[in-house]
């Protein structure tokens, strides 16, 4: 295989890089100094990743910061320089202002922010039980349940969305937040993380619950979910993430302007009116501010969940 | 020992395996009948057996989907598998700030597509803020046609996805990292192994079921690329349509009110059956791995 | 992985529940038969109107509304406005769950399906004094459909296109307000020569040829079978000279991309000296490029000018079918679509009398060069057609993919329309 040929140039580098760091740590063990390598790298080495870090940051975020100064300028901004102004000339929030008048962004924003709160709580509890039952439970027909589970991950999503749209219409919720929300209630995805996370719990523990006399109830609510709180959080993150950034599924149900969620707001706003593009990018920082701050406060326990083993390969 | 009554179980699982049952399985058996007749809006309905299928064999557009989507795929599947791991290598040690980075490089992930394609539709316009960067340097003296050349808009299209992509397998990769013991690397050291060997010999064999996985999940989805293609082709599929996608063609097929949903059917089965083709290649390697495990 | 962002085949496959949820009535015609709005009406009528709720149309809709309820205090009507986005999509779903609104607003190309699978009333059954009321053109896009009697829809609002050029980029290369080409061709042989002179810097040609490109050549599009048939000779040609246009630099990369407006939008941006649109175009310029419209002078377009139809229908599956009628008559009656038009300039009102009424009034209060483009627009109506309504959307998605491949050269104009004829008749509707 090409990829385990050597790579002498490389390797020299490497060797003079160890060197280098034997001079500067006289005082270490060998082996601390192979382990120091590892966790603490050198000053340069440091320097150059905090370069590569900002570089991929700066790709990363240009096309957000770019979006938010064109929120900001005002009519005296000329959009079209270049070099771009990225601190406006002419800065104002009158921007933020004027896009209610031509669609009420903070209403809709409160509609997303409700369907995505409802899927976020019934994901949770519905997973955890789901999930505790997958992984923790004996009984026949586990792998029926399993079967059909896992088929929805192979079953292209492209297929259903009409179907479900006539579901939602004959259960009388079309043009509703329920109807909305409704097909996003549960994810099979979101099931098996769970179970994956509840397969980490030791048997003994529940064992001895069961002994003690727990019922199924008490078992879930003290032994199971403090164990899985950390994938219970991907999960949940994940679910926000999707019913607030969902766009089509809302579109159709929707019919009505008064009930939109913001992302077809949005799309509303760019067909319907032709406003200048700060207006736009105005509403567009609405639909992303919020997210982003929810994300930013969130992301601890996001990024612990991922990696007690979240998405194992 | 029996811990619980025999129904409980099933109370518990009732709501996802109810909801997968009618908000996904029934709809899907719906389509497979569908591509066998000619169905369309409001009409009545006659089978046409495997006709939908014999014109899939010689349909000009459905071939310049599948080329588009097979590009899709060979391209991103790479990028996709390789960049996050890189990013997940930078970001996994804990240095100071380094949950800003972390947290930033997820934004693109977190964004609405509706917000992104608003964003990057500017961007990439005639007059956009690439195009005057490269005038203004001198690259081009005319702006550059992203959004209408077959291979630009192409290229276009890639690269969005890549950039909207990383954040999410990097937190894959973030996750399958976290398991790969310390000793390991530090048994490498002591051989005296550089960082390049100790990635080949150490980090990747420990992530590989994670690459695998990723490629399959990219490879998958790439299949299925629809928003990033017509947004910034304005829903033409670029000139000739040769920049449709699968799904872009089934929706141009099927949707409307005059849409020939039989044969849209008969395109998303087909498309069902190239999104399997990953899937079955995984389970063949993992399997190929098991046999060798005990010899 | 972003199976949850997979936007879908849309509407499409909904006919899978479809196929029992909707048996589609009898072929041929809806519910049939008179509907007295004369006797005492009430209950509720949804209104469903199309990308027209914004701060122009609003308040006029508001007071419409209010001026029908006030004349049968027992009636209700609720309005609902739909995105531009996605309108067939929309109308196809609430066709299939069987929510069409009471009153709607459809063109003709959107109505047939409607119509063949019975979901609209019959107007001229209903009410056969009407036909006299409505400008006959609009009456006749939705009365002529095929293998089916009746009148589906009330004139609404009627449109129609004209020339729009930008004189400060032309002059500089001896083109004369008074020596604009009338003629496709000359337009086109003016719009090689202009970009020769100025080294591509001046567009002239700012959209791909279309079926109406076609209709205004006068070459024939369907034959008495509804087959298509516009791979004429004369059509190779007008290709033709678009890809050379485009070759000479007269023809912006954009412009490949086939979205209607956005000919109108690269107007405004100087990117184009040419672009065509209606009368309320000289409006957009007002607002948005001041300047242009001084330098901005309106000619009748090249040809047979196209016809745009808007009209009113009523569900037939409506359970207040009464009301609903009335209301739509009340929306379409030549004092309220008058009124409409004064709002919408650049569109006429669809019924027999008001044009004039319309010039009166808007003539006052606008600037010159829109009383002029109105006046242009208006005396097109008269002899302008409309594209027939079995060419569809999808139609119009492949006809512009492969169009563009003819006019960067990558495919001979010939095999061109070949190609699209081939795939309207594999895709007609009215089989």
């Amino acid at each position: 295989m090409s990829l385990k040929t050597e790579h002498p140039v490389e390797e020299q580098q490497e060797q003079q890089e160890q060197q280098e760091q034997q001079v500067i740590r006289k005082d270490h063990s060998y082996r601390r100094k192979g382990s120091g390598d590892f966790s603490k790298p050198t000053l340069a080495g440091l320097i150059g990743r905090y370069v590569l870090l900002t570089v991929v940051l700066l790709l990363v975020i240009g096309p957000f910061v770019w979006q938010l100064s064109t929120s900001f300028k005002g009519p005296a901004d000329d959009l079209y320089t270049f070099p771009p102004n990225l601190i406006p000339t002419d800065p104002t929030i009158e921007n933020y202002i004027k896009v209610t008048d031509l669609i009420p962004v903070y209403k809709y924003a409160w509609h997303s922010l409700l369907v995505a709160v409802g899927a976020v709580i019934s994901s949770v509890v519905l997973s955890l039980f789901g999930g505790y039952a997958l992984a923790c439970m004996k009984f026949k027909g586990k792998f029926i349940a399993l079967g059909i589970l896992v088929s929805t991950m192979l079953l292209p999503g492209e297929v259903t969305i009409t179907a479900n749209l006539l579901t939602i219409n004959s259960l009388g919720l079309a043009n509703t937040l329920w109807g909305v929300f409704l097909p996003g209630a549960i994810a099979a995805m979101n099931v098996l993380l769970i179970a994956t996370a509840c397969r980490m719990i030791p048997n003994d523990v529940l064992d001895a619950a069961t002994v003690d006399g727990a019922t199924t109830w008490q078992r879930i609510r003290h032994i199971v979910w403090p164990n899985v709180r950390g994938m219970a959080s991907v999960v949940a993150i994940f679910t926000f993430i999707g019913q607030w950034d969902d766009y089509l599924w809302p579109l159709m149900v929707l019919t009505d302007p008064n009930n939109y969620t913001l992302t077809v707001g949005m799309a509303y706003l760019n067909g319907n009116f032709s406003p200048d593009p700060r207006m736009i990018a105005a509403g567009t920082m609405v639909a992303l501010v919020p997210i982003i701050v929810l994300f930013s406060v969130m992301q601890r326990f996001f990024f612990n969940g991922v990696q007690e083993g979240a998405v194992k390969g | 020992m029996k811990s619980h009554r025999w129904y409980t179980p099933w109370l518990l699982l009732a709501p996802p395996v109810i909801w997968v049952l009618v908000f996904s399985l029934w709809p899907f058996i719906n389509t497979v009948v569908l591509s066998f007749t000619d169905a369309r809006p409001l009409q009545p309905v006659n089978p046409v057996g495997f006709a939908h299928y014999e014109r899939l064999l010689t349909d000009e557009q459905f071939r310049y989907a599948l080329i588009t989507c097979l590009i899709y795929v060979v391209v991103c599947v790479p990028l996709l598998t390789i960049v996050p791991l890189l990013l997940a290598l930078l970001v996994e040690k804990n240095i100071p700030g380094i949950a800003l980075f972390r947290t930033t490089y997820y934004f693109p992930v977190i964004a609405s597509v509706v917000v992104v394609a608003l964003i990057w539709g500017w961007l990439f316009d005639s007059r956009g803020i690439i195009n005057q960067a490269l005038e203004w340097m001198g690259v081009v003296d005319q702006p550059v046609a992203f959004l209408v050349d077959r291979w630009w808009l192409l290229a276009t299209a890639i690269l969005l996805t890549v950039w909207k992509g990383i954040g999410y397998y990097m937190v894959v990769y973030l996750a399958a990292l976290g398991n790969v013991g310390k000793e390991l690397h530090e048994a490498a050291m002591l051989d005296g192994a550089g960082a390049v060997r100790r990635f080949i010999s150490v980090t990747i064999p420990s992530v590989r079921g994670a690459i695998l996985l990723i490629s399959v999940l990219v490879a998958v989805s790439a299949m299925r690329v629809f928003t990033e293609l017509d947004i910034l082709s304005n829903g033409t599929g670029g000139p000739g349509g040769y920049d449709m996608s699968i799904v872009m063609l089934i929706r141009q097929v099927g949707s409307g009110l005059n849409g020939n949903l039989g044969y849209a059917a008969a395109i998303s089965v087909a498309l069902f059956l190239l999104t399997l083709v990953p899937l079955v290649a995984i389970a063949l390697l993992n399997r190929e791995k098991k046999a060798k495990v005990p010899a | 992985m972003k199976i949850r962002s997979t936007l879908a085949i849309g509407v499409a496959a909904a006919a899978a529940l479809a196929l029992t949820a909707c048996t589609g009535g009898t072929a041929g015609g809806g519910a049939a038969g008179p509907v007295h709005t004369s006797g005492e009406l009430s209950g509720t009528v949804q209104f469903q109107t199309w990308s027209l709720k914004n701060e122009k149309f609003t308040p006029y809709f508001e007071d419409l509304i209010t001026a029908f309820e006030e004349e049968h205090p027992d009636v209700q009507v609720d309005w609902i406005d739909q995105p531009g986005d996605g309108y067939q999509d929309k109308i196809l779903s609430q066709a299939n769950s069987n929510t069409l609104p009471d009153v709607l607003n459809l063109p003709p190309d959107i109505a047939f399906p409607l119509v063949t699978a019975g979901k609209l009333l019959d107007l001229d059954k209903a009410d056969p004094s009407l036909a006299d009321k409505y400008n006959e053109g609009g009456w006749e896009a939705y009365s002529q459909f095929s293998g089916v009697e009746g009148t589906y829809g009330l004139p609404w609002y009627l449109g129609s296109d004209e020339s729009w050029w930008n004189m400060q980029q032309l002059e500089p290369y001896g083109v004369a307000e008074e020596s604009l080409p009338t003629t496709s061709d000359g337009w086109l042989d003016l719009a090689k020569q202009v970009a020769a002179d100025s080294a591509g810097k001046v567009k002239v040609v700012s959209s791909m040829p279309g079926v109406d490109t076609f209709v205004s050549a006068g070459i024939k599009i369907m034959d008495d079978d509804s087959t298509f048939v516009f791979n004429t000779p004369e059509a190779v040609e007008i290709v033709q000279k678009y890809a050379d246009a485009y070759k000479a630099g007269a023809m912006p990369a954009e412009s490949l991309t086939g979205s209607y407006g956005g000919n109108a939008e690269m107007y405004l941006q100087g990117k184009v000296a040419y672009a065509t649109g209606g009368s309320g175009f000289a409006g957009d310029l007002r607002t948005k490029a001041p300047t242009l419209l001084e330098h901005t002078v309106a000619t009748p377009r090249p040809g047979t000018p196209p016809l745009f139809v808007q009209g009113l229908n009523v569900s037939a599956d409506s359970k207040n079918k009464a009301a609903a009628l009335a209301f739509a008559e009340f929306a379409t009656n030549q004092e309220n679509q008058v009124a409409f038009t004064k709002l919408a300039v650049g569109f006429a009102p669809g019924t027999a009398e008001g044009t004039d009424e319309v010039m009166d009034a808007v003539s006052s209060n606008l600037d010159p060069a829109q009383v002029k483009a109105m006046q242009v627009m208006f005396g097109a109506l008269k002899d302008a057609k409309a594209t027939p309504f079995q060419w569809t959307g999808a139609m119009t998605d492949y006809l512009n993919q492969q169009m563009a491949l003819a006019i960067r050269g990558d495919a001979t104009a010939e095999e061109t329309l070949d190609k699209i004829v081939q795939h309207a008749n594999d895709n007609r509707i009215d089989k």
